[in-house]
This record gives C-alpha cells, structure tokens and sequence, in this order.
C-alpha cells in the first residue's frame, strides 16, 4: 500500500498534461470555426447588402445607394463578437479601378464615398468582398515544444461574389 | 493493455470527427455556391441557362476548398461541376434552376461506415426577374 502511495500523482502527471492540451486545442479550434463561419456569413451579408444597391439605387429619384461606411458597417454589424480592429476587408468593383481596401475594417466605417461608382453599379456587374480576420490562438502557447511562449496567430479568409440585382 | 482494447475506437471518433467536420463545411459551402450561382442565373432570361456565367460566382463561394483554391477556373468537370438550366418554375413564370456538384478532396475513410470521398450536390431554382 504504501509503495502505491503517490502513483495517483504521477499517473495524473502524465495523463493530465495531455488531457490539458487537448481540451485546450478542443476549446480553441472551436472558437477558430467559430469566427470562421461568423466573418464568412458577414462578408455575404455585405455583398448582398450592395448588390440590392445598384444604379436603380441611384436613377428615377431613388437614394438609396450604399456607401463605403454603410458596407463597413453592414458587415460589423453582421460579424457579431468580431473586433473590426483585427479585420481586413477588400471591396472589389466589376472593372477593377475602383476597388476599395479597408485595412482593418474600423478604418473605413465613417467612408461617406458613393460604392460602387458608375458603370460598376450597372445590374448584372459583378461585386465582391474578400475579409481576413486575425485570430490570435492559445494554441501556440500550449504547442509542445514551442519557445519562447507566444500565441498562434492565424488569417482566417472569407470571400463572396455577386451579381447585381436592382 | 486497456489503452491497446481503447486506442482503435478513439482513433476512429478522432477520423470520424475529422472527416464529418470538413464534409459538413462542404455540404454548406456547396449550398452557398448554388445559390450564387441562381442569384446570377435568374438575373434575366439570357442568363437563365448560362453555366460558363455563373460559375464564377459558384467557385468564389467554394474558393476555400483545399481542391479548387487557385487551380479551378471552370466548372465542367470535377471538382466542381454546374449546370444551369431554363425552366417554367411553380408558378408557371421563366424560373432557373441550377445544379452544383462538388467533389471532395480524399479523406480517411471508416470502412462501411463513412467515405473517404463524397460528391455533394445541390440544386437551386429561382424565378427569373
């Protein structure tokens, strides 16, 4: 009995750091997928908020063309629990020339700039939105082997790609 | 010895997981990738059956598919197929109906259970405007 004494201690030693470690990557590959799927459902958000925006937007007396702040937001908005400081998003027009870079996505949320200008906004143009979210991981500090102790950090991409509608 | 009884079974939830979590993000990225496709489609009559017009939009929603980032550029054959079809929808108006296969890349498969390879398909139809 008294040569078992302490086996519990080491047995959990050797079995616990493991278990920690797994738990752990468990905890944070979800929170990665998490914001993954999160900024993914934004960025379509965002196209969809532009592509029901188009030169009809802007003709006959309407006015209700988008904005570059007004997409920034749309797509803040719709990525709830992701930080815009952290968030890089592209808007791509059909020519090409005007494609606009919101690097981090905050920088452009007050952007009074018409999006996308004439003839990109014509129905049937094409618009896209690409977004890189940087998400800083615990799993590197907990990597064995990794030092010094330092947190992964990792891009995660989102794209999406519309036709106008209106 | 209980570890060596334990360790095939823990081996496959791990597979298992592994596999079912990537098919799970294909399955909806497929869906995702169909239903760009129609938005385009259904955009008017001449784009009602236009595959080679609307598989841009299909592959932007797939491009994070280990298979068809920064190698696919047509939807014709695997990885991703589509064809866009003119149809008379439910309601008896022009609709456009759109149809997306997507081939997986190869997975560890679980014999008899689950394989290691899988074409989704999804098919969208939506009324021409």
């Amino acid at each position: 009995m008294r040569n078992q004494r302490g086996s519990v201690t080491v047995e959990f030693a050797l079995v616990g750091i493991p278990l920690i470690f797994a738990l752990i990557s468990t905890v944070e590959m979800s929170r990665g997928m998490w914001l993954y799927d999160t900024q993914a459902h934004a960025i379509n958000e965002g196209v969809r908020y532009v592509v029901v925006r188009g030169v009809h937007c802007t003709s006959s007396g309407n006015a209700c063309g988008a904005t570059v702040g007004a997409i920034a937001t749309h797509i803040a908005n719709a990525g709830v629990g992701l930080v815009s400081s952290d968030w890089n998003v592209t808007l791509y027009s059909n020519s090409g020339s005007n494609n606009v870079t919101c690097n981090p996505l905050s920088s452009c949320l007050s952007n009074s700039t018409a999006w996308p200008p004439s003839p990109d906004n014509a129905v049937g143009a094409y618009v896209a939105i690409s977004g890189s979210y940087t998400f800083n991981s615990a799993l590197g500090m907990f990597w064995p082997g990794v030092k010094p102790v330092t947190f992964g950090t990792y891009n995660l991409p989102a794209y999406a790609k519309q036709a106008i509608q209106f | 010895m209980e570890l060596a009884l334990f360790l095939p079974f823990l081996l496959f939830l791990f597979i298992g997981a592994f596999d079912w979590g990537f098919y799970s993000w294909a399955l909806i990225a497929t869906e995702n990738a169909a239903r760009a496709a129609a938005l385009y489609t259904s955009s008017s009559t001449a784009n009602a059956a236009n595959s080679t017009g609307a598989c841009p939009y299909a592959l932007a929603e797939l491009t994070n598919a280990p298979n068809v980032f920064g190698t696919v550029t047509t939807c014709t054959a695997a990885p991703v197929t589509l064809t866009a079809t003119s149809i008379t929808g439910a309601d008896g108006t022009a609709a456009s109906q759109v149809s997306v296969t997507y081939q997986t890349i190869n997975l560890i498969p679980i014999p008899s259970l689950l394989a290691g390879q899988m074409n989704i398909t999804r098919v969208v139809e939506m009324k021409v405007q």
